[in-house]
């Protein structure tokens, strides 16, 4: 690799103090080096990478409050959200602007989801919002599938100064992203899906405050949920491949959850979900049933973003969807093979 | 003599403030809300943390506790949060939960394809699905582990399967 | 009761509204959260701006605390979101060096690149207090001695104190309260007349 600090030679290292800085840098820069395949030779990648891990770190654990918008086709939403780490963790607020009043309130892995509608706080385990977290993980395979670009001139987003952030697709598995972090403290500002065809999916900050602007008396819901019914969602883990599955994952998706949960109408339903780091699939599978609510559509379709594939194996339905090229989610149903050990 | 019952009295409150520093003892609350059971109160958290590290031999500037001191006068009261905490775990009685999907305007276009060989050629035609409700109930639990805020949806119903 | 006990009791007082109780848990921490929070910010002169703003934290979040760690566990991790928010704010970027923690939940740098608490005056405050406590333990009665050790260093209880000194915990007590005194005896001219935590101006 050609990267500057494997030139150095100890010789030429200067006063300690600095050598032992240089020495911290290489060992900081090698983990990320490490990850990188023999063809990164993309100028900036490890610069990419950094930013990228600034980013998700960002999300995580400092404090800000805002309002964002999600667009998709010709869908507008604006969510408001609050982010305030304290002694205990991270809590957010997360509530929606527009269509039937819901706030998400959360704490580390646990969520509360508001329906005012209906009186009902549903209880579910989620580690974080989706945005501005915008990684499943560390991020530090992403170059290995993604080309990583940084751009050099800075763009405005909600009043602030951001630095772009491209991941092109190194295969047709997965599509691009665009990010603007924002130059002070690393939070995306805005976080872009792009297809062939263009942006897909864009989410991007209007207002934002960040660290002792935030008041932390945000985090209390808009209702007072006492006397609310509260339910917790009964998901257990499963083991889809002990139980037969063999799934093969295009390359660098990575199973991040199992579950069986429950649907709509009441049946149950394994999920897997996959995930890149940035781009994700579910695949859902239950067994074949004659009558119920349970859906009869097979085939491949799309739906603004979203490309999802369902058939038959035998007596399953298998479902297989994400923000993802048709293709993507067609090729993984088709290899995958149901073989159940025989039952003595 | 005055002098002396005010240093007995003295002596037995810094007694009580280092029992009660060790935990080994209740104190009155009022005998540390004076400036001088305060100072003997730091002083003696200042022995125990320079016995057990150097690095903490720090002397803090007057001028951080005055200030500390203060802002915390200004602050408002405290408020309990109204975060609700989960009291029992409910499965059944809630029905027709469904929360209707605000991105739900646009139809499902059904993709035929077909092949040529080795290639696969998509062709997108406008296809309505008739039972688009079903399906939108898997993207509803993707998004419910995967997606952002307003795609997250609400979808399933309790009470109405097995367990 | 222990030590968990005497900081609940604390932060009881303070979340029914005891303003004077929080007082209280800043003397006792302040110089830990100091020396914690100079591992993470270059400027001295900025490191009692970042303690204040992190009690301050501490203060208006304390009326979520529910015990459900120690309440210095609690307090240093605000400290630390307190310093990282202050420098993103800041454009500072983090060090280089991952501040880890021990067991103990005490932080250490893992590049030994410690940054003190370094004004000149303040460096040499700091000699002197360690030098004086440690004259004053060398010239205190052994028994004394023993007894103040074993309880700061080892963490014993009077009870267990009493039993490994072979005397009656009536005894442990007064031992401890006068090792005490009498270091802080010396340190009354170390640290001066202005040490009167109460001054505000």
């Amino acid at each position: 690799m050609n990267h500057p600090l494997h030139d150095c030679r100890p010789r030429q290292l200067l006063a300690p103090r600095a050598g032992r800085a240089l020495v911290a840098a290489a060992l900081a820069g090698s983990a990320l080096l490490a990850h990188l395949p023999a063809q990164a030779a993309e100028p900036r990648s490890p610069e990419a990478i950094q930013l990228l891990q600034r980013m998700h770190k960002a999300a995580r654990s400092l404090d800000y409050a805002g309002v964002y918008t999600y667009q998709q086709g010709n869908t507008v939403l604006s969510t408001q959200i609050v982010h305030v780490v304290d002694g205990t963790g991270e809590r957010e607020r997360v509530s929606m602007l527009d269509g039937q009043p819901r706030e998400y309130i959360r704490h580390n892995e646990i969520t509360q989801c508001l329906l005012p509608d209906h009186k009902v706080v549903l209880k579910e385990r989620r580690d974080s919002e989706r945005f501005p977290a915008v990684l499943f993980d560390e991020g530090l395979e992403l170059a290995t599938h993604y080309v990583l670009n940084l751009h050099d001139a800075a763009e405005r987003v909600a009043g602030r100064k951001c630095q772009v952030l491209e991941l092109e697709p190194r295969d047709t598995h997965r599509y691009g992203y665009r990010f603007c972090a924002d130059k002070e403290t690393g939070l995306p500002l805005r976080a872009q899906t792009v297809g062939p065809e263009g942006v897909l999916i864009q989410i991007v900050f209007n207002t934002l405050q960040v660290g002792s602007k935030v008041a932390p008396e945000a985090l209390a819901p808009a209702w007072n949920t006492k006397g609310w019914e509260v339910v917790e969602v009964p998901v257990q883990e499963v083991d889809l491949a002990s139980e037969g599955w063999r799934i093969p994952l295009p390359p660098g998706y990575r199973p991040l959850k199992q579950v069986l949960r429950p649907m709509k109408a009441g049946r149950q339903v394994k999920q897997m979900v996959v995930s890149d780091g940035l781009a994700s699939m579910s695949v859902f599978i239950e067994a074949y049933k004659e009558s119920g609510d349970q859906p009869r559509e097979a085939g491949l379709m799309r739906k603004g973003a979203v490309s999802l594939y369902r058939k038959r194996i035998g007596d399953h339905w298998l479902t297989v969807l994400g923000e993802v090229p048709a293709e993507t989610v067609r090729d993984l149903a088709d290899r995958t093979e149901y073989v159940p050990l025989a039952v003595p | 003599m005055q002098a002396r019952q005010q240093q007995e009295h003295e002596a037995s409150l810094e007694a009580s403030i280092s029992a009660w520093i060790d935990a080994e003892a209740d104190i009155r609350p009022e005998d540390l809300d004076t400036p001088y059971g305060r100072r003997v109160w730091d002083t003696y958290h200042l022995i125990g943390d320079v016995l057990r590290s150097e690095d903490l031999a720090i002397k803090p500037s007057d001028f951080l506790y005055a200030r500390i001191s203060r802002a915390i006068d200004e602050e408002p009261p405290i408020v309990a949060p109204r975060v609700p905490p989960i009291r029992r775990f409910a499965r059944a009685g809630v029905s027709g939960l469904a929360v209707a999907a605000a991105v739900a305007a646009v139809a499902w276009v059904a993709m035929p394809y077909f092949t040529t060989g080795d290639q696969v050629v998509m062709h997108a035609q406008l296809q309505a699905a008739p039972e688009a409700e079903g399906l939108y109930d898997y993207v509803a639990a993707h998004h419910d582990i995967t997606g952002v805020g307003p795609v997250r949806q609400v979808s399933f119903e309790p009470g109405g399967g097995s367990r | 009761m222990n030590q968990r006990d005497v900081d609940a009791a604390l932060v009881a007082r303070v979340q029914r509204g005891d303003k004077r109780a929080f007082d209280l848990l800043v003397l006792k921490y302040q110089r830990k959260i100091m020396r914690l929070l100079s591992r993470m910010i270059r400027d001295p002169s900025e490191i009692e701006d970042v303690t204040q703003e992190a009690f301050i934290k501490a203060y208006r979040a304390i009326g979520q605390f529910r015990g459900e760690s120690a309440f210095y566990t609690w307090l240093y991790r605000i400290a630390i979101n307190t310093a990282r928010n202050w420098q993103a704010a800041n454009g500072r970027r983090p060090n280089t060096s991952s501040v880890m923690e021990n067991e103990d939940g005490e932080t250490f740098d893992g590049i030994d690149n410690l940054t003190d608490i370094s004004t000149p005056e303040s460096m040499l405050a700091s000699r002197q207090i360690a030098e004086t406590v440690n004259a004053a333990m060398q010239a205190l009665p052994e028994e004394l001695r023993t007894a103040i050790l074993l309880r700061e260093i080892e963490g014993m209880s009077y009870e267990d104190i009493a039993q490994s000194m072979a005397c009656p915990i009536g005894t442990v007590r007064s031992r401890i309260f006068r090792a005490r005194e009498a270091i802080a005896a010396q340190l009354k001219t170390v640290l001066g007349d202005d040490h009167d935590p109460d001054r505000r101006w």
